[in-house]
């Protein structure tokens, strides 16, 4: 059984690239066949997060134009075995492929044997979106608790569920859990009382993500780093698993904590 | 046609036209031409015309000596050339096919960002930076006045002879006719000389430019 | 000092601006999914106002007007609605 499943938002950077890479390390490190496919045509940006740009031959427009066989384009993870990636074309456009094509082609990974095919959406609604949504079979909708890219996952929502893609789960991203205690940003109860759909996980906002972005290391690979746990709950949840939601309340500071803080300086 | 006239220059509606005897030896043929145009002397010069071949069919090298013949003689401005068959040749296409193997180059000023894409049949000079994620293609040679940080694809037709060099290199890949490396993320960081990568024993090698 | 003394006062009967936002989403996101402007809600308000004033005496400035939402019956989450609260300040005598 494999199942295609496309990480999208509306808007842009709130997190669908990281989410997908973080989302397809973690399901490899499960022992999970995964393919990552990029349909950010133009300015894609999936390889460099997982620090595999310099690995590109082929790419996806290749293997829709029939430039190359689909292995070929196909790159291995340098970490994990059942990983790999198919690239975007960085010199075309969206326009450069079909929904019919990607369809296509997510068929033709499916026939590959992967357990699971993530496809990263580029932002927006338009022909990038229509290419990635049409081939997928599920759909994870990423946003960050703020005003417009809740409002955007709102219009994000209902685009989707006229496709066909019926109860796309929620990832709500970039969470600041200081603010949420002092009431100055929307909790996760806010945003899933909005959006009225089921929210697939929290992802606290963690300067780890950016180290590891930085080093094109996904952070679901580091195990002291909150989002990372963040993301390998999320990964139990997308297997079927029950995981509870994380605690993100930071313990209170004991003086010992201070303490030590102060030492470590 | 008489056994010593073996190449006959007539003036047509259509230009000049050159016929020659269908069996004697090119070489004959080459000789009697060179005696011809000598003896026409300064009649030809300066004419502007179409020339037409007939009589017999000649390859591509038997055409080139003969325009040759015709060209170092006399200052006659050919401007096409029709062959028996009457298919028409244009004249600068035969330019072309004998200018390849001396490489035209491209020169570009200014950077290539991100998804641009500089492509030529030749070399290329590029003088500016090409930056992460734009790439460069050449048959021929690439030397880029710059940075080097996206792909650079030398002899992209194969031609393994073609080299690469950069005022400072430090590309996502390079690729010389069909070999593609990567470059080592060491050498991408602090200053370095100008450097420049070719092909030995199959394998891309980079040097610095001394 | 001046402003963090004034703030200080404030604070108490402004809600903080994660609820803030939540209101707003909500009302932005009602008039999103319905495809409703409004202007359009505003002319929708003026001929409601004309059409009831044909039959009754209504009190314009307490009228209320709105597109909320409601639990659906039907289908699981909610729905849009016009909410419309107008008061009668008498019947207008039909001959």
């Amino acid at each position: 059984m494999s199942e295609v499943i496309v990480i999208t938002s509306g808007k842009g950077g709130v997190g669908k690239t990281t989410t997908t890479a973080n989302l397809g390390c973690g399901l490899a490190i499960q022992n999970q066949k995964v393919a990552l496919v990029d349909a950010d045509i133009g300015l894609r940006n999936l390889d460099v997060v997982m620090g595999l740009e310099n690995r590109i031959v082929y790419d996806l427009v290749d293997v829709v134009e029939g430039n190359c066989r689909l292995k070929q384009a196909l790159i291995k993870d340098k970490r994990y075995d059942g990983l790999f990636l198919l690239p975007a074309a960085q010199t075309r456009d969206k326009d450069a492929v079909s929904p019919e094509q990607m369809q296509k082609l997510c068929d033709s990974l499916k026939e590959e044997g992967f357990d699971y095919i993530l496809i990263d959406c580029p932002a927006g609604i338009e022909q990038g979106f229509k290419n990635a949504i049409a081939g997928a079979d599920r759909s994870i909708v990423v946003t960050t608790p703020e005003v417009s890219a809740v409002r955007d996952a709102d219009r994000i929502i209902g685009l989707l569920e006229a496709n066909g893609l019926n109860n796309p789960s929620l990832l709500l991203n970039r969470l600041r859990v200081d603010l949420v205690s002092r009431g100055e940003m929307m909790n996760i109860d806010d945003v899933t009382e909005i959006l009225a759909v089921d929210i697939l996980g929290v992802v606290p906002d963690d300067e780890s993500i950016v180290i590891a972005t930085n080093k094109g290391e996904p952070a679901v690979t580091v195990e002291a780093s909150k989002a990372g746990q963040a993301y390998r709950n999320i990964v139990q949840r997308v297997l079927g698993n029950d995981v509870p939601l994380m605690k993100l309340e930071e313990e209170p500071e004991t003086f010992f904590d201070k303490l030590k803080k102060l030492f470590q300086k | 046609m008489n056994a010593q006239n073996k190449v006959i220059f007539k003036g047509t509606r259509n230009g000049v036209s050159i016929l020659f005897d269908a069996d004697a030896p090119f070489d004959t043929l080459c000789e009697q031409l060179t005696q011809k145009v000598e003896e026409a002397g300064k009649f030809f010069d300066d004419v502007k015309t179409p020339l037409t071949f007939s009589g017999r069919e000649f390859t591509e090298e038997e055409e080139k000596k003969l325009l040759e013949i015709i060209t170092s003689k006399t200052t006659m401005r050919i401007t096409f050339l029709r062959t028996s068959d009457d298919s028409v040749k244009n004249l600068s296409d035969l330019i072309t096919q004998d200018m390849k193997d001396f490489n035209f180059t491209k020169y570009h000023r200014g950077s290539l960002r991100n998804g641009q894409v500089l492509e030529f049949d030749g070399s290329i000079v590029i003088l500016g930076d090409v930056n992460a994620g734009a790439e460069v293609r050449a048959t021929g040679n690439i030397i880029v006045l710059g940075q080097l940080r996206g792909i650079a694809h030398a002899g992209c037709k194969g031609m393994k002879e073609a080299f690469l060099a950069a005022a400072y290199m430090a590309p996502v890949q390079l690729r010389i006719a069909d070999i593609i490396t990567r470059f080592p993320e060491e050498n991408k960081h602090g200053h370095k000389m100008a450097e420049y990568a070719f092909v030995q024993d199959g394998q891309i090698f980079v040097m610095a430019l001394a | 000092m001046d402003m963090d003394f004034f703030s200080f006062f404030r604070k108490k009967d402004t809600p903080p601006s994660g609820t803030v936002a939540k209101d707003r989403l909500k009302l932005v996101l009602i008039h999103d999914r319905v495809n409703c402007s409004s202007q359009v809600l505003e002319m929708l308000k003026t001929d409601i106002i004309k059409v009831i004033s044909n039959y009754m005496e209504i009190d314009e400035e307490e009228l209320d007007i709105q597109i909320t939402q409601t639990e659906s019956d039907e289908q699981a989450g909610t729905v849009p609605v016009l909410y419309a609260n107008i008061p009668i300040k008498s019947m207008r005598k039909m001959n």
